[in-house]
Formats: C-alpha cells, sequence, structure tokens
C-alpha cells in the first residue's frame, strides 16, 4: 500500500486543521446544496476508503471499533461528508460478507477486485430501496433477467445515496417471481462496463438536511450486466443483505457519536460563555442538570456502540441482535441529545448564521436522516421482537458465551478472528444474560449504592420482560404497539449492561480517573431508567456531572470519552 | 361596521386560502414552500390576507377592529398557520404582539394611531429583543436619555426582530434609567415616517432555519429624537406592561401553533391511508396507527388548555398570569414531540423537501419557533416559581369556581379585558381547582360509564393524588428556592404544574360537551387517552391497557380525516 497507515485520532486531528471541513465551507455548501468534494477528495487522499476494505481483502479495516471511530471523527466535524464517504462501505459490504463466506473462486475475486477499486477511490452505493415500497424489499420490482451473457437489469432505485455519483453500485433485484427469500440476487453493476446503455440517473432529491449530498437514484431499462457480476450465489441476496446490515447497522453508530459530539461541544462552549441575568448559563443549576443528562445520554449509547462494534469480532453470531439494538436506538438517543442541546442554545439553534456559521442547525438536520436509513426503527425493532422467544429463553437459561463477551466488553483482551454472522442469534445476548454477574461484581468495584440500586433496577425489569417474552405474540403478521415499547426497554437494558460492564473493566487499571467513571456509571444508569421508567428521576447526579466535566476540562474544549481514551492508549 | 360571526369568519378564511394539499390551488403547499426555499414571505398568501382584512383581527372592536375573544383569534389564525406558519407569523403576529402593549398601556391618542395604522393594512413591530441579553428584559440596553434641552433621544440596537424593516411603526423597549431594576426601562410607539430617517438604520436580515420566510431583522438607533407622546403608559412601566401583555401571546403562540400538528397529523394519516407496505396499507400497522392516535391526543390536550387559558383570560380576571405561562411551557411540549413523532412515521417522505408530504418538513422546522420563541420553556416555568407556594397555600384549595362558560368554546365571550391583566393571580387559580370539581362532578353525574367510568376514575384519582403532593411541595417552598437559581427539582414543581392545569382543562371540557351534545367530544376515549398521557408524563401508571381506546381513536381520526375536518375542537369542515 502506498498511503500510510492513518490511525482514527489522527484523522480527527487532521480534520482540525482541514479547509475544505471549516464550518464556514460547510455553510456555504449546504446553503448552495452543493456536494461536498473537496472534503471527500481530501478522505480520498489520507486513505479513509481503506477502513472502507477488510484487512484480508488488503485494506485497514480490522477491529469494526476502528471504523465506528473514523465514521465519528468525520461526523463530528461535517454529517454530510460523512454520510457521503461512508456510503461506500455500505456498497461493499455484501461483498464481504459474501467473500468471508467463500473466499475462493470467483466470488473472492469479486470482492478483491472490487477491494481494490475502492482503495483507490471509487464510490460504490448500495441500492436497495424502489419508489414507494420502503422498507419492504420483498416488494422490489427492480428484475434481473438471466441471459446466454449475463443479466438483463430492468427497474428503478431511488432514494440510493450516491446513485448519481457513484462508479459501482450493488443492486438488489428479483430473479424469481415469488417474493420469498430466494428470489433475490446481488449484482454488483460497474457504470463502466454498462458504458452508458440502459439506464439513466434520477434527478438528486431535495432534502431536508444533508442538502449537499447526492441523493438521488438510478433507473435501468434492460441493461446488460456481464456474467460473474452477482454478488455471492443467484439467490442468496436477501441473506447477505440481511447479514450486511448487521454490519451496517452497528457502524451507523459511528455518525450518531459524532453528531453528538459536535452538539455537545457548541453546547458546552455556548453555556460556558453566554452571559443571562449577570452570570454565565454553566452557573445555573438546571443548565448543569440538563447538560450532564445529555453528556450521561452520550455515555450510553458509546459504552453500547464500543461493545457492539467489538461484537462483531468477538459475538458475530449474536450480531443479528446487537445490530438491531444499535440501530434502533442510538439514532433516536442521539436525535433527544441534538433537541436537548438546541434547547439550552435557544434561538441560536434557529437562526442560520450565528455562532459557528449555523453549524448546530444543519447538524440537527443531518442527523435526522440516521435514524430513517439502512433500516429505520421499526424495521430494526421487529427484528429484535421476532427474536424475543429465543432471547427470553437464553435469559431464563443464563446462557452465555463467556469467552467472546470477555473479549466484546473488554477494549484492552485480543479480538478473536473466529466465528460467523447468523441470520439469527442462537445464544441470545450474552451481554444482557450476563447482567446479574455484572451487578454482582459492582460493589467489589466500587460502584457507589446509588449506582448499584440503579443497577439492581434494572436487572428487575430484565426479569419481568423475559418473562412476557412468548411465541405467539412475535408470530403474528402485525405486532402489537406494545411490542415496539418492549422492544426500546430492551435496548434499553442491552446499553445499561454495557455501560456496567465497560465500568467494570475499567476498575483498577490505574490509568482511569475511578472517581469520574463512577460518576458517569451512576449517570448513565440514572438516564436509561428515568426512559425504562419514564419519568425524570433523581437528577443530582447530572449537575455532578457537569461540576466533574469541569474540573476535568479546565479550559479544554473536547468533552472526554471512553473511546477517545481507549485509542489514545493504544 | 357589521362583522360576521367568528366561525363564519373561520369558514370564509378557510375557503379564501383552499386546500393547501391542492396542487393547483395557488395559496397551496406547492406555492409557499417554493416562498420558503427562497427565504420570501409567500406574497399570494399575503395578498389574500390582505384581502381577507386579517389585520381588523388584531385591532379591539371598540377601535373599529373585529378582535374580541382571544379563543376566536386564536381559531382564525390558526387557519393561516394551518398551511403555512410563517405567513402566520410574518403577516402580523409582531403587529399583534405590538398592539396587545398598545391597547394594555397606550393612552387613547396612541390606540387610535396603532388602530388606524393597522386597519390601514400597516405593520407595527415589536421590537424587544437584544442578542446580547435574549429572554434577559432587565438587561436591555437600547436606552432613551433625555438631551439638555429635555427631548428623549433613542440610542442602541435591537435584533432578530420580526418585520422590523418592512413595518409602519415600531413598539419599542428601551432603558429608562441605569441598572437592573423592574421599573428602569419603558416602551415607545414610534412612527418611523414622522422621525428623521438617518436616525433610524436597518441592520442586515437574519437567516432562519425554521420559518425561513418570516423578514427577521434588526435596527440600530442613532440618537433618534422621540416625542414625548411615544411613551405608553408611565415612564419606568415597560417591562411591566411587556410581562402582563405577554400573558395573552404566549397563549396565542401555542394556540395558534396548534394548527401546525392538525396538518402534520393530516400529511402522516395521508401516508398510511396511501401507501403500501407489506401487502397492505401502512395504516394497518398497529405501531402507526398508535402513534397518530398519541399524536390526536397531544392535539386535543393542547387545544383545550390553550382554549381555557384564552377564555380564562376573559373569565377569571387577574388570574391568567400563570396560566398563560403554564401552558406556553405545556402544549410547546405536546406540539413539538407530536411532530417528531410523527416524523418517524413519515419516514424517509419526512426527509424530502419536495413531494406529496414535503410540507411536513417545513411544518416541522417551524414549529421548532414553540420551543424558544416569545419566552424558553425553562423561562415560562421560572416566570411561575414564585406564584407556586402562594397557590398552594390558598389558590388550589379556596379558589373561586369557574364559571362553567370557561370550558365552552361555543359560547362567545366578550371584549377583551387589557387592562385587568393583572402580574400576580393573588392567591386565586380557578382552573387547577377545577380538577377536583371536575372529578366531584364526574363522579355525580355518571357521565361515563362501566370500564371507561373506572378507567376515568382511576385516572382522575392518580392526577388529585399528584395535585395533593404538588401542593404539598410548593408550599414547603422557600424564598430562596424560587428565581433563575432555582435547582432542577424545584423547576420540575410548575412543570408538573402545567400538566395538571391541562388534565383540568380536559376533563372540564368534556364535562361541558355533555351540555351541547358535540357527540366527537362526549365519547370518552380521548379524555382517557389525553388523561393517560398526562399521568404517565407525571411519573403515574396510567391505567392498564390503553391500547382499545388508541385503537378508537385512530378510527374517530381515520373518520375525520375521510371527511376532511379538523382535528382540534373546533371539528371543523375544511375545504378539499
Ligand atoms: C437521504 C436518504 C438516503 C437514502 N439512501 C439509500 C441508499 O443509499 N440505498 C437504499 O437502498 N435506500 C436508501 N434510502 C432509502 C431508505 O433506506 C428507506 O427510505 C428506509 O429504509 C425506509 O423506508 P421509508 O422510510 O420510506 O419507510 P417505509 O418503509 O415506507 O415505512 C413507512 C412507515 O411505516 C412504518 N413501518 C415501516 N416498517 C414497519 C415495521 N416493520 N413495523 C412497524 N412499522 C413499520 C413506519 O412508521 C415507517 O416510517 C435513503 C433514504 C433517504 C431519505
Ligand atoms: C422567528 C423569530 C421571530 C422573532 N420575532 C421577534 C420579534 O418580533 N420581536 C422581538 O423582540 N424578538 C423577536 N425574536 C427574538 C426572540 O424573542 C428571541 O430569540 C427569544 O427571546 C429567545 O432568546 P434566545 O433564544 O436568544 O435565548 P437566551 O435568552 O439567550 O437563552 C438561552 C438559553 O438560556 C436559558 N434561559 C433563558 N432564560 C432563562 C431563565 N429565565 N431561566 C433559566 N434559564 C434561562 C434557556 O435554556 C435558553 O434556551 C424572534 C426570533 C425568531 C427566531
Amino acid at each position: 500500500m502506498t498511503v500510510p497507515h492513518l490511525t482514527p485520532s489522527a484523522l480527527d486531528e487532521h480534520l482540525e486543521r482541514s479547509e475544505p471541513f471549516t464550518e464556514p465551507v460547510q455553510a456555504r455548501l449546504d446553503e448552495a446544496e452543493e456536494f461536498p468534494a473537496a472534503a471527500c477528495l481530501e478522505l480520498d487522499r489520507l486513505g479513509v476508503p481503506s477502513y472502507y476494505v477488510p484487512q484480508a481483502l488488503g485494506g485497514w479495516l480490522g477491529d469494526y471499533t476502528d471504523l465506528i471511530r473514523v465514521i465519528r471523527a468525520v461526523s463530528r466535524k461535517d454529517l454530510t461528508v460523512a454520510i457521503a464517504h461512508v456510503k461506500t462501505f455500505l456498497g461493499g459490504a455484501t461483498s464481504w460478507v459474501a467473500a468471508e463466506e467463500s473466499p475462493a473462486g470467483r466470488t473472492g475475486q469479486q470482492a478483491r477486485a472490487l477491494a481494490d477499486r475502492i482503495v483507490g477511490g471509487a464510490v460504490v452505493s448500495w441500492a436497495l430501496t424502489e419508489p414507494g415500497r420502503g422498507s419492504d424489499l420483498r416488494s422490489g420490482e427492480t428484475f434481473a433477467e438471466h441471459t446466454p451473457s449475463g443479466y438483463r437489469l430492468s427497474g428503478r432505485k431511488w432514494p440510493v445515496n450516491n446513485a448519481t455519483r457513484s462508479d459501482l453500485l450493488t443492486v438488489l433485484a428479483r430473479t424469481g417471481a415469488g417474493n420469498g427469500a430466494r428470489d433475490f440476487t446481488l449484482l454488483l453493476v460497474d457504470k463502466d462496463t454498462l458504458a452508458g446503455d440502459g439506464y439513466e440517473h434520477l434527478p438528486k432529491a431535495r432534502t431536508l438536511g444533508i442538502r449537499g449530498a447526492d441523493i438521488s437514484g438510478i433507473a435501468f431499462d434492460g441493461a446488460l450486466v456481464p456474467e460473474g457480476s452477482t454478488v455471492g450465489a443467484p439467490g442468496a441476496g436477501f441473506e447477505l443483505v440481511l447479514k450486511a446490515f448487521q454490519l451496517t447497522r452497528t457502524i451507523c453508530a459511528g455518525l450518531s457519536l459524532g453528531a453528538a459530539d459536535h452538539a455537545l461541544d457548541v453546547t458546552w462552549h455556548f453555556v460556558r460563555q453566554r452571559y443571562l441575568y449577570g452570570k454565565a448559563l454553566r452557573g445555573f443549576p438546571h443548565v448543569r442538570a440538563k447538560f450532564g443528562e445529555l453528556f450521561a445520554a452520550r455515555h450510553t449509547v458509546e459504552a453500547l456502540s464500543m461493545v457492539a462494534g467489538r461484537s462483531v469480532h468477538a459475538l458475530p453470531e449474536e450480531m443479528s441482535v446487537y445490530s438491531a439494538v444499535v440501530k434502533a436506538l442510538v439514532p433516536e438517543i442521539v436525535d433527544d441529545v441534538v433537541i436537548g442541546c438546541g434547547e439550552l442554545l435557544g434561538s441560536r439553534a434557529f437562526l442560520r448564521e450565528e455562532l459557528r456559521s449555523g453549524s448546530f442547525q444543519k447538524l440537527e438536520r443531518d442527523h435526522r436522516i440516521v435514524g430513517i436509513f439502512d433500516g429505520n426503527r421499526y424495521v430494526n425493532r421487529q427484528s429484535l421482537i421476532r427474536q424475543f422467544p429465543r432471547l427470553g429463553t437464553c435469559w431464563r437459561d443464563g446462557e452465555l458465551r463467556e469467552r467472546g463477551l470477555h473479549a466484546a466488553v473488554d477494549p484492552n483482551a485480543p479480538l478473536p478472528r473466529d466465528g460467523r454472522l447468523r441470520m439469527i442469534s442462537r445464544t441470545g445476548c450474552s451481554l444482557l444474560q450476563a447482567l446479574p454477574y455484572a451487578v454482582d461484581g459492582l460493589r467489589a468495584a466500587g460502584a457507589s449504592p446509588a449506582a448499584i440500586r440503579s443497577a439492581r433496577r434494572v436487572l428487575d425489569l430484565c426479569d419481568r420482560m423475559h418473562a412476557g417474552f412468548v411465541d405467539d405474540d412475535t408470530r403474528t403478521a402485525r405486532i402489537g404497539a406494545e411490542l415496539f415499547d418492549t422492544a426500546r426497554s430492551y435496548e434499553l437494558c442491552v446499553a445499561a449492561s454495557a455501560v456496567i460492564h465497560t465500568f467494570l473493566t475499567r476498575v483498577g487499571r490505574g490509568d482511569t480517573d475511578a472517581e469520574f467513571d463512577e460518576l458517569c456509571l451512576r449517570a448513565s444508569l440514572a438516564f436509561v431508567l428515568s426512559r425504562l421508567e419514564g419519568r425524570p428521576g433523581a437528577r443530582e447526579v447530572y449537575g455532578a456531572v457537569a461540576d466533574a466535566l469541569e474540573v476535568h476540562l479546565g479550559q479544554a474544549d473536547r468533552l472526554p470519552s471512553p473511546m477517545d481514551e481507549e485509542e489514545l492508549r493504544r | 361596521m357589521s362583522t360576521p360571526n367568528p366561525a363564519d369568519r373561520v369558514d370564509t378564511l378557510e375557503r379564501l386560502l383552499g386546500d393547501p394539499e391542492d396542487v393547483g390551488n395557488p395559496l397551496g403547499y406547492g406555492p409557499l414552500l417554493e416562498a420558503d426555499e427562497a427565504d420570501l414571505m409567500f406574497a399570494a398568501g399575503e395578498r389574500a390576507l390582505d384581502d381577507f382584512g386579517l389585520n381588523a383581527e388584531f385591532v379591539p372592536s371598540e377601535y373599529g377592529g373585529r378582535l374580541r375573544g382571544l379563543d376566536t383569534f386564536i381559531g382564525i389564525m390558526r387557519a393561516v398557520y394551518r398551511r403555512d406558519p410563517s405567513l402566520g407569523l410574518g403577516y402580523g403576529f409582531s403587529s399583534f404582539i405590538a398592539g396587545v402593549n398598545v391597547w394594555s398601556a397606550g393612552d387613547e391618542d396612541q390606540c387610535r394611531e396603532a388602530a388606524s395604522l393597522l386597519l390601514s393594512g400597516q405593520r407595527i413591530a415589536a421590537a424587544y429583543h437584544e442578542l446580547a441579553h435574549g429572554n434577559d428584559f432587565a438587561g436591555t440596553d437600547c436606552a432613551a436619555v433625555r438631551d439638555a434641552s429635555g427631548r428623549l433621544l433613542l440610542s442602541g440596537r435591537k435584533e432578530v426582530v420580526c418585520n422590523i424593516q418592512r413595518s409602519r411603526a415600531l413598539v419599542v423597549l428601551a432603558r429608562t434609567a441605569e441598572g437592573r431594576g423592574s421599573r428602569n426601562h419603558s416602551q415607545l410607539l414610534i412612527d418611523k415616517a414622522a422621525l428623521p430617517p438617518e436616525t433610524l438604520v436597518d441592520l442586515r436580515r437574519w437567516p432562519s432555519v425554521g420559518m425561513r420566510g418570516v423578514q427577521l431583522g434588526g435596527m440600530e438607533f442613532r440618537d433618534c429624537p422621540v416625542p414625548d407622546s411615544a411613551v405608553l403608559g408611565d415612564e419606568g412601566q415597560g417591562t411591566e406592561t411587556a410581562l402582563r401583555s405577554f400573558q395573552l401571546t404566549r397563549i396565542a403562540l401555542p394556540g395558534m401553533l396548534c394548527g401546525v400538528l392538525d396538518s402534520g397529523l393530516r400529511l402522516a394519516q395521508r401516508l398510511a391511508v396511501e401507501r403500501e407496505l407489506y401487502g397492505a396499507p401502512v395504516s394497518a400497522l398497529p405501531t402507526v396507527r398508535a402513534q397518530l392516535a398519541d399524536a390526536f391526543v397531544d392535539l386535543l390536550i393542547s387545544d383545550c388548555a390553550t382554549t381555557v387559558a384564552a377564555r380564562g383570560v376573559h373569565l377569571l380576571t387577574g388570574q391568567s398570569s400563570v396560566h398563560a405561562s403554564a401552558v406556553k411551557y405545556q402544549v410547546s411540549g405536546h406540539l413539538m414531540g407530536a411532530m417528531d413523532s410523527l416524523s418517524a412515521v413519515l419516514g424517509a417522505n419526512f426527509y424530502l423537501r419536495e413531494g406529496r408530504y414535503g410540507a411536513f418538513q417545513k411544518l416541522l422546522r417551524d414549529l421548532k419557533l414553540a420551543g424558544f420563541g416569545h419566552a424558553a420553556r425553562v423561562a415560562c416555568l421560572v416566570t411561575m416559581l414564585p406564584q407556586m407556594p402562594v397557590l398552594a397555600r390558598r389558590g388550589w384549595t379556596e379558589g373561586p369556581e369557574a364559571p362553567s362558560e370557561v370550558f365552552r368554546p361555543d359560547v362567545e365571550v366578550g371584549a377583551l379585558p387589557f387592562q385587568r391583566l393583572s402580574l400576580f393571580g393573588r392567591g386565586r387559580d380557578s382552573l387547577l381547582t377545577a380538577l377536583a370539581t371536575g372529578a366531584e362532578r364526574m363522579a355525580a353525574d355518571g357521565a361515563a360509564e362501566g370500564a371507561e367510568a373506572a378507567e376515568l376514575r382511576t385516572l382522575v384519582g392518580q392526577l388529585l393524588d399528584e395535585s395533593e403532593a404538588l401542593r404539598r411541595e410548593c408550599a414547603l417552598l422557600r424564598p430562596s428556592d424560587i428565581g433563575v437559581d432555582a435547582p432542577p427539582e424545584v423547576l420540575r414543581l410548575p412543570a408538573r404544574y402545567a400538566a395538571l392545569l391541562s388534565a383540568s382543562a380536559c376533563l372540564n371540557v368534556w364535562l361541558e360537551s355533555g351540555t351541547r351534545g358535540d357527540p366527537a367530544l362526549q365519547d370518552p376515549a380521548w379524555l382517557i387517552a389525553a388523561l393517560h398521557r398526562l399521568a404517565r408524563g407525571l411519573g403515574h401508571a396510567g391505567v392498564d391497557d390503553i391500547g382499545p381506546v388508541r385503537e378508537r381513536l385512530y378510527s374517530q381520526l381515520a373518520e375525520r380525516y375521510e371527511a376532511a375536518e379538523s382535528f382540534d375542537l373546533s371539528r371543523r369542515r375544511l375545504p378539499s
């Protein structure tokens, strides 16, 4: 490889000084709905596309939490750029899954060729959605008719990120007449080989946020796709997509985390310099409590995202659970974090040119898409709900993949490299199933009585919740509204378990601030409980978080984050 | 001049503006979205409102306008906000705000001047805000100082003020004495045309993410000579006048913004019935129906709360200061929460600025103003706080009973009592008291039956417990707890009050609806759902299974949608 390896933190530092990432530039492009080409080029130049390619295929992607970090670093600067650029990972993901399942032969070759193209800067789209059909991928009507020389492709894909700018697209097309899983095939369509024939681009859609991004579409009209373009086997399209979702939905956390970072940074700065009624806003108890709560929310989703990222390696068989939990919960909580920051910013979250070139109002609009694309919260909750009966059994049996779990929660543990993604997790959710043990370990680890009480409440709730997981509810075609609420509770419990496990692995290490860690634990559990129980609960702890942050940070701007720290330590 | 009755006026305006979803309508979503994209006021919309003579709605009838009932005013404006909140705000809400200050504190000449200006179709800007001070009025720097010859000279800047450039006159809040005291500012009504132009310098425009068409500008005053006759009321009375007047405008704003949720619901239901997913309409998904039903309930709670508070201004003289802040706080929360939840129902279609549902994202952006505009939500809580202990000790146990007309939007109220607005309720609060009297009445007349009656009893029981707990806690408040420094638990108290006030409004509107045979409102489903939602928000259990009630509400919503009726209390037939 010619480009030197770039760590996520080096990227982060670099972007801090990069002209195309400055706020006035972003604001101008956003207003003009112009594609952030210079910023994307800069990421290409830095080698970021190599992170979209697994190491086995010549890229830099080893630990998935590194990919989350990279995405987070870009998102923290400009979510539009992140969404526009990272899309290529989504475009490639089904090929990586296919190549992992059968590394030899055509599939492996095809993946390696795609990998080279991506490392070289090619843009790849993932074209699943069709106009008017949304989440219901099985109703798709893009046909790929097998001909002696390959496939004749017809149909419309819209809206699709980078549909116009992309060099290649991974297209989900119907090769069978029914709507069974095996009626669909993935085609890797190279626009070069189509030579402009049989397709046209659909115009850019005007969107609420990511205004500069290329959200457009593509209409195929008898395009001839050469033989050997299928990703995996014919008929394997659906399964590959669902498995790839387990990766893509997990790394979407990076988009939300970066947005949360950005929102909190802007807000933290604002409450320190805005004076009202004769003092800085940060001096008002309600402002401190609110900010502490928002920080605790981010801490919660950060812990969840880190464990989920490591689970790609450590507990791949359980990714059907973690990916759904992350994609349903993280964007939802971060949307609320952003709203909460907006409430503190007041009119400055509304005026397009005040306060850092209006970067906050841009990020607020931008982030709203994260909960919608690549599977909205309903689709993810539905896939969790379908697993409830199994999850209930595993909870009662105390099923645990101990080694995997250990590697998933401890950033210092070596990452295993075995195991495969599965459509359904047979061992449920080890992270949650280990909660009783983790709670037992809290006292010895120096957790406060308040934290332990909260943790026990989460545990009680888990018992009650799992007892209600019965088969009949989830088999019905139209799942009741209450089950979606239960799914959210489930996600929150998984997040709480991630928070607790993260705390436990940091204890006694000597290189962390034990007091601050404990405070974050307490605040995050308070946050999760307030969500689970639907009432505000005790808020003193949030004020304490804000106080500690002030001590912690002094005049520094960057709010502490365990994920950042872990990387710096390496 | 004969004034058609309010309901007819709303119908006339609705007809004039037509069906916003009709693609052939020059006043519909298509053209108004274009104006929004271009950061422009919707010109065709403004012309239509000129034709309707909307400005007359801002002027009290005694000065030749059509303004009488505050709830009527809200109802008329809702017809505009339903389509284009920027038009609603930018056409003349600031004229209304400025006007209210004039009608409350101005002398006869000032009132006549303001009225004739508005009735001739011109605007008055309400220039209070300065970027450096935001919600903190006492910090206002813009100053009117007397020079050696005794002339008042105005200097300083007003920023982010609606229509300041294109208005004919301004009401300006200016410092007339040093310091942070409450009697250091005065309001001035100035006619721009009568002053030397070089002393009034327009500042740049502030573009915004929502309400994009609204012209937010600023003005720098450079030793602008202001006649003494410009001072509204007495010198030093400016802040008090503003805070008294804002009672009306803080009720009106969320009341009008209910129109946004009304349209948001219509767009979401439209998608739910038009779009197919998994072989059936999206509306076949129970979670979609549940979210639509919940948003419908949010709208009904919001309408009950603002309608009752608006009628309270007329019928519960002097009590409105706390009600206004409560309603601004509570209703903005319901409206924004409901629209966020509906955005999830719309999915990708919510994210598009074009297509069949392209208006939704604009409504959502525009609605953001509900949170911080015209007082931050938390500032509302801080405003209410000082009254809480007094009300706890007397108001909530011995408050005078509210006349039943407060809860009957069908009965017209008289003119607005501008001079009797009071900053302090003197310990009276008939609206929260009405929660208990309503509960007794419900038990006595058996308006609901069977399982529903039991559910209502459960809910009302929880709310009364809450109200009792609140009373005890508020009575214990110390003076040091009260103020901008209040800790978050203390600020929860007025927030809890606001929820209970809304519950009381819903309960009593429902009870009164029995007397006028409004079948839509008589069905207790909405009340159960509303009280459940409020009780849950307060940390109570609510009822065990809200599922069936939600389903029933969804059918009612679907019926209204089919019949092209509004989703608020008025259940008005809309143009289609
Ligand atoms: C900016 C942008 C970029 C995009 N990029 C791409 C891309 O690159 N490639 C691509 O293929 N697609 C892309 N999409 C499409 C996107 O992935 C789909 O829009 C999304 O997956 C869901 O479809 P929908 O939002 O249209 O909702 P629908 O699936 O039509 O759902 C409508 C509503 O029905 C309800 N609902 C749906 N499913 C369920 C369920 N299972 N249970 C309960 N309720 C449910 C929800 O309320 C939902 O909001 C993009 C979309 C946008 C806006
Ligand atoms: C569309 C639009 C139209 C407008 N029209 C007009 C107009 O016609 N005339 C006019 O004068 N102004 C107008 N304004 C300005 C508007 O009044 C101010 O933006 C508004 O008062 C809020 O100030 P701020 O958000 O800057 O908040 P700030 O006061 O700076 O508040 C920032 C944060 O501080 C906290 N805070 C504020 N007050 C308190 C408190 N009392 N206690 C505790 N915490 C508090 C809150 O968290 C708040 O969000 C308009 C603004 C917009 C966007």
